[in-house]
């Protein structure tokens, strides 16, 4: 079999049909054609973003396969595995941006100006191949793309608005748009990214450790060292968490409840709060989010709160779906912390463990929710408070309910946690969203009993999940 | 230099001078000295944590050396070409990723990057340990994968096969499979074998050599019969109590109870019998030892 054809059957085998960078050429024309059938739900230019933005998502994947090299035993042995490994890497980004341009540009002036900008950034990724600071950076770039998109296609319908940022993005595009300007940057940009690849091409061929731990989750059986490696830490009674771990962990999750010196608590979510990475991202979108309005003498208050209502909704799914689906990996570790419980029955231990869960999500959700509370209230004062205090707090907590439901039954009943990551983000947001929703449109068209129903519901289905997680009698499924 | 003129002057299949390897500060290899010739067998040997596998590892340039020289074929470990490569198998301790695949598609997957690769033979040797080769990875017991990583390193027909304890999975039927395997590996191809375990009649079995390791040391390498004969065991039986003597060097223990007393020794020489019997005024016989009793002796 051919190399790269061997590599193209071991990632699709790893990741799925849901493997992000694989079928994302094909995701985009089908997506084009859709487009176009369907008529004109969103402008080309939109779709030109919403390509680019996966073509970028798709090289975060692509620069993270060029780890597995030194994952494995054969990555390291076989001949030239390197080379095919990076050539192929290299091939798809290629490929992807291509696409990407050409869906983009409007002429091959554009196309040419967009394709070696896109290049010029991704040779500068894989320069850094082998740092780990590159995905920190990446992700921010990655953000404040995304932001910017969200402040475009919202300034047009908001006055005075977040347009600082599209404003300097179209004045680069602008100048980018006189052809003596846009030719040379170009030619420019084709050089150096040339040089670039080469560069990291030879770099990244140099010979380096062997490490297990750079293969990527879906390469492990599924929770595999995640498990052993919290297995440990529970066995070993002299576990220690450094003194800034311990504070921070106060500072911004608060209301451990002594937590951390539970047993139970260290065998399912170990030692660490999770999400450093992610807070530090958020935090820093956050700010990208805010900044313009420094620059502002005044501001519409109403239209204000949108972006940051979004935004709140955004890190919500994200981070309890992260949640969610750390509990669900973290089954197999249930019945091995049975001998290390002390509960008198095995009612009040499932008991237990649904309450450490809930106390988990809802200590992240709600002191987020705290965060985005007073910027509300900053930003647009009472109405703010009103809006995201009420709305925010009763569909978010009608939202956890039923993802809790949704996270214990299919803990018990589901057997392919791999296969779970997908409808598990996918519940979170409909969950979030739709709940967000109901809440809204009933305050908003004063629709009481029908919330007062929802509530009723949603507190009904999670009594009866809770009921069925602590009776469950059999064993497992892992 | 053509390629095949190279490999016939190349003097050893591996080797390590004088090397060095730590980890966060802890040593693991302190000036590590071994050689495996061309078309030699060689069992490695050591207590947990002695140092084996990072020994093995960095043999083969998975791990880079902090002092010292690796070499596979002659050639720097760390800097491996491609064609060396193709004449290299390595058993891992455990075959950690890949548990999507069916054992069918690893080979196929592994057989992708190697020139040799022989499809036909990997399959005869999965009938041979009876591995179903249809089966997924994951839904596989430590054993089979076992035998799976095995097959893998042996498709190609490497002519250096480096095996990290290749049999502690492996139940005694299937581990005295694997065994027949490797020595007629090693009689028909002239593959040079090195193979690190704690069973020391697998070694005893299978390797004409063996190499000691101790605390990231290795402290004998050679024949087994040659160590069989210099480490023995001298059984003393005197007609008084024994003398509080003061023992050489080469004692690596000793236990006197009244008239009666062993000595465990290294470097023992026939010729030296009339002077232990002489300074100890006892009768002195000679017992042989296995290679478990000697490891454990040297370890002691």
């Amino acid at each position: 079999m051919n190399p790269y054809l061997a590599i193209i059957k071991r990632d699709y085998g790893a990741n799925g049909a849901g493997t992000l960078w694989l079928p994302a050429p094909i995701f985009s024309v089908l997506f084009v054609a859709l487009m176009t059938w369907g008529g004109t739900l969103v402008g080309w230019d939109t779709q030109a973003w919403y390509f680019w933005g996966l073509t970028l998502l798709c090289t975060y994947r692509i620069l993270c396969d060029l780890d597995l090299s030194h994952a494995h035993n054969l990555g390291v042995l076989a001949p030239n595995y390197k080379a095919y490994q990076f050539n192929y890497s290299t091939s798809l980004v290629f490929i992807s941006s291509v696409m990407s341009c050409g869906v983009f540009a409007d002429s091959w002036y554009e196309f040419f100006v967009c394709l070696s900008l896109f290049w010029l950034f991704i040779s500068l990724m894989f320069f850094f191949v082998k740092k780990e600071i590159w995905k920190l950076a990446y992700f921010m770039i990655l953000g404040a793309y995304v932001l910017i998109n969200i402040f475009w296609m919202i300034s047009g319908e908001i006055e005075n608005m977040f347009t600082f940022l599209p404003k300097v993005y179209m004045s680069a595009w602008s100048i980018l748009s006189i052809p003596i300007v846009g030719t040379f940057t170009s030619c420019v940009c084709l050089v150096v990214s040339y040089k670039s690849f080469l560069v990291a091409r030879k770099h990244y061929l140099q010979p380096q450790e062997y490490n297990s731990d750079l293969a990527p989750i879906t390469w492990k059986k599924y929770g595999e060292t995640a498990h052993s490696s919290k297995l440990l830490l529970l066995l070993n009674a002299k576990w220690s968490s450094t003194s800034w771990g311990r504070l921070e962990s106060r500072i911004l999750f608060g209301l451990n409840l002594g937590r951390h010196q539970d047993l139970v608590y260290l065998g399912l979510f170990g030692a660490k709060t999770h999400g450093g990475l992610l807070k530090f991202i958020f935090g820093f979108l956050l700010l990208i989010l805010l900044l313009p309005m420094l620059f502002m003498t005044s501001i519409n208050q109403e239209a204000a709160l949108i972006p940051l209502c979004i935004f709140m909704l955004f890190y919500l799914v994200v981070i309890c779906s992260v949640i969610s689906l750390e509990w669900i990996t973290n089954r197999k570790m249930i019945f091995e912390l049975w001998l290390f419980d002390t509960s008198k029955s095995r009612t009040r231990y499932m008991l237990k463990l649904a309450v450490l869960f809930v106390e988990r999500i809802a200590r992240v959700s709600f002191l987020s929710c705290v965060v985005f509370l007073l910027l509300a209230t900053i930003i647009s004062g009472v109405k703010g408070f009103m809006v995201v205090g009420i709305v925010a707090f009763l569909g978010i907590s009608l939202s956890l309910l039923l993802q809790m439901t949704y996270v214990l039954f299919v803990t018990l009943k589901v057997k392919n946690t791999g296969w779970l990551r997908y409808p598990t983000v996918l519940f979170t947001g409909i969950n979030f969203v739709g709940w967000l929703s109901v809440v809204f449109f009933s305050f908003h068209q004063k629709f009481y009993w029908g919330l007062f129903l929802a509530i009723g519901l949603a507190l009904v289905l999670c009594f009866l999940s809770i009921k069925y997680w602590c009776n469950y009698d059999k064993e497992l499924v892992t | 230099m053509n390629i095949s003129t190279a490999t016939n002057l190349e003097s050893s299949a591996l080797s390590l001078s004088d090397v060095f390897k730590s980890f966060d500060g802890s040593p693991v290899l302190r000036g590590v000295n071994l050689t495996l010739k061309k078309g030699a067998v060689m069992g490695l040997l050591g207590e947990n944590g002695a140092g084996k596998t990072t020994l093995l590892r960095t043999a083969l340039g998975l791990l880079k050396a902090d002092q010292g020289k690796a070499a596979v074929f002659d050639e720097d470990a760390w800097h491996m070409s491609a064609h060396n490569k193709q004449r290299l198998g390595y058993v891992a301790q455990t075959l950690d990723c890949f548990h999507w695949m069916t054992v069918q598609e690893l080979f196929t997957y592994t057989g992708a990057f190697y020139e040799n690769w022989d499809a036909n033979k990997a399959q005869k040797l999965a009938n041979k340990l009876s591995l179903d080769t249809t089966q997924r990875i994951d839904k596989m017991s430590i054993g089979q994968r076992q035998q799976a990583s095995i097959i893998q390193a042996l498709g190609h027909s490497p002519e250096l096969l480096v095996l990290d304890e290749p049999v502690a999975s492996l139940d005694p039927g299937a581990r005295r499979a694997f065994i027949k395997e490797l020595i007629d590996i090693n009689l028909d191809e002239q593959t040079s074998i090195i193979f690190s375990t704690h069973i020391t009649s697998d070694i005893e079995r299978a390797a004409a050599d063996v190499a000691m390791l101790k605390s990231g040391k290795v402290v004998y390498q050679g024949a087994i019969d040659e160590l069989k004969e210099q480490v023995v065991r001298l059984r003393l039986e005197s007609e008084s109590n024994l003398p509080d003597v003061s023992l050489d060097p080469y004692v690596l223990n000793h236990k006197f109870e009244g008239q009666f007393g062993r000595l465990t020794v290294k470097g023992f020489d026939v010729k030296s019998l009339d002077i232990w019997e002489k300074e100890l005024k006892a009768k002195v016989t000679v017992e042989s030892l296995g290679l478990e009793d000697i490891f454990l002796e040297l370890n002691e």
